[in-house]
């Protein structure tokens, strides 16, 4: 049985468990790993939604690939004309900018309602003069006049966007629309101002 | 044992870990989906299979076609295709516009002469809606077409990546994992007839491949019964001279199976290109043609890794 009795290391040792630190590289390694993996997730996860497969990455994807409609594909075309013209004063949220003196747009009661005759005026001919927007005064900025650099589409279409973006919701504008009322304030000289506009009866609200 | 209880929970934690990752997961995910409607032709997809299919599948099973079938498509990624579809009245006007555009002068003649065609290919989402705003003007129409990509679209083994609503149906499910055959997941859309089918099973050899590199295929006669062809008789199958050769209701009904194998049903969740088509009525295919394919164009850049 005793095989070694001459060493007395062996002759003394009980077995018995100590406890040993964790070696410090895996767990640098397992963290690098942990890491990785919840970025693998994040990034091809697609939000744990079972309508998200390889290649797309996220829901939103996919559904704005396929614009559904003509008022879908005129708001997808107006998020361009947004891109180039308003959004350098209005922002990408529409939350306009003091500095710049752009109200906001997004929940703006001038934006929204059913009828879009004053909107489209404002893109039309500009605007000058104080207005009040969501109970909040805004000073005396300038909005340039589009009527030269857009065409009716362009202004139908940016407003469709505008109107059903960052929790805007409300009709389409059509082309004819901005027509019309182009034809009907062609004599209009100057910038609109709020007085202006308030002239304007607005359909469907008492 | 002197760390049992740090031992126990080290083993259930690691299992639970597991358990949740590798099941309750996947069934919080793709667990609840329930045959959906398609928005274009307001059908239930997927259908069920006729009861000849699902026998068929039965036999797909048995004979293991999966060990050499896959039944899914993959696919890479997504970019978009431009199509002038409507040419409109002021052809000066367009034909100035294309050739601003960069359309090469030939090319712009064809695609007016011959609209709805493709004018670009391998563009984003966003070039593609600039250059169709550019283009569509008074009764002048662009089309923005979504194209998908990968080696399995451009074989024309699908039209679209294959998705868990495809396969809601089929219990169990066989995916595969080897492709030493085509893949299946679209072969009904493809498939060339019954007679075809039945020859195919029969003798592989005759209908795919060539002398020097023959289907790999093994044939599938004990699905069949010959017998001699008598004086004067044709064959209702011929596929061996001088005998007539009767497939058995398990080779029926493979078949059957094989031709209810389709994944091209445009869902939301996996779109299938659709371009535009003529206004007058174009000739309807052959029956028993699937629709046609755009032809996938070498021309195609590799394809974009998806934007975020």
């Amino acid at each position: 049985m005793n095989e070694r009795p001459n060493n007395p290391q062996d002759a003394e040792a009980e077995p018995t468990v100590r406890r040993s630190g964790f070696p410090v590289l895996v767990l640098a390694a397992l963290s690098v790993v942990l890491y990785w993996g919840g970025m693998y997730v994040i990034d091809f996860g697609g939000d744990a939604d079972a309508r998200v497969h390889y290649p797309y990455r996220s829901f939103k994807q996919i559904d704005d690939y396929q614009p559904k409609d003509a008022d879908a594909m005129a708001a997808a075309k107006g998020a361009l004309v947004y891109s180039r013209i308003c959004l350098a004063c209005h922002q990408a949220d529409g939350n306009g900018s003091r500095s710049q003196n752009a109200p906001p747009l997004a929940g703006s009661e001038w934006v929204a309602p059913k009828d879009p005759s004053r909107i489209i005026r404002i893109v039309l001919h500009g605007l000058s003069g104080p207005i009040k927007v969501k109970g909040e005064d805004w000073g005396t900025g300038q909005m340039l006049a589009w009527k030269e650099t857009l065409t009716d589409e362009d202004i139908a279409h940016v407003l469709t966007f505008v109107r059903n973006s960052w929790g805007n919701k409300a009709l389409a504008v059509k082309p004819e629309q901005v027509a019309k009322i182009r034809k009907e304030t062609a004599g209009h000289q100057s910038y609109m101002t709020v007085p202006d506009l308030e002239k304007v009866v607005l359909l469907g609200t008492p | 044992m002197n760390n049992g209880p740090l031992l126990f929970l080290g083993i259930l934690a690691s299992l639970a870990t597991s358990f949740w990752g590798l099941l309750i997961a996947p069934q919080v995910q793709i667990g609840q989906q329930q045959p959906a409607v398609i928005e274009a032709t307001g059908e239930i997809y997927p259908a069920a299979r006729s009861g000849l299919a699902r026998q068929g599948a039965e036999i797909y099973r048995s004979l293991g076609c999966v060990e050499c079938h896959s039944q899914q498509v993959r696919q890479t990624g997504v970019n978009f295709d431009l199509w002038l579809a409507e040419p409109g009245t002021n052809r000066a006007e367009l034909s100035a516009t294309l050739t601003r555009l960069g359309v090469a002068s030939a090319e712009v003649a064809r695609a007016i002469e011959q609209a709805p065609a493709k004018l670009r290919s391998g563009l984003t989402q966003v070039e593609a809606q600039t250059i169709a705003s550019q283009i569509t003007n008074g009764d002048a129409k662009a089309q923005v077409v979504l194209a998908n990509l990968g080696p399995d679209i451009q074989r024309g083994w699908g039209r679209r990546v294959t998705v868990t609503q495809d396969y809601l149906g089929d219990y169990p499910v066989q995916l595969g994992n080897l492709r030493v055959g085509p893949d299946l997941a679209n072969y009904g859309a493809r498939s060339p007839g019954l007679p075809e089918i039945l020859k195919h099973l029969y003798a592989p050899q005759m209908v795919v491949g060539n002398a020097t590199k023959p289907s790999m295929m093994p044939p599938y006669r004990f699905l069949f019964t010959k017998r001699k062809l008598r004086e004067g008789e044709t064959p209702t199958l011929p596929v061996e001279l001088g005998y007539e050769v009767t497939p058995k209701p398990e080779a029926e009904a493979l078949a059957a199976y094989l031709m209810s194998l389709r994944a091209d049903a445009p869902l939301k969740e996996a779109p299938v290109p659709n371009p535009p088509t003529k206004s007058a009525p174009a000739p309807a295919p052959a029956p028993g043609q699937p629709a046609p394919i755009p032809a996938p164009t070498s021309a195609t850049p590799p394809p974009p890794t998806p934007t975020k």
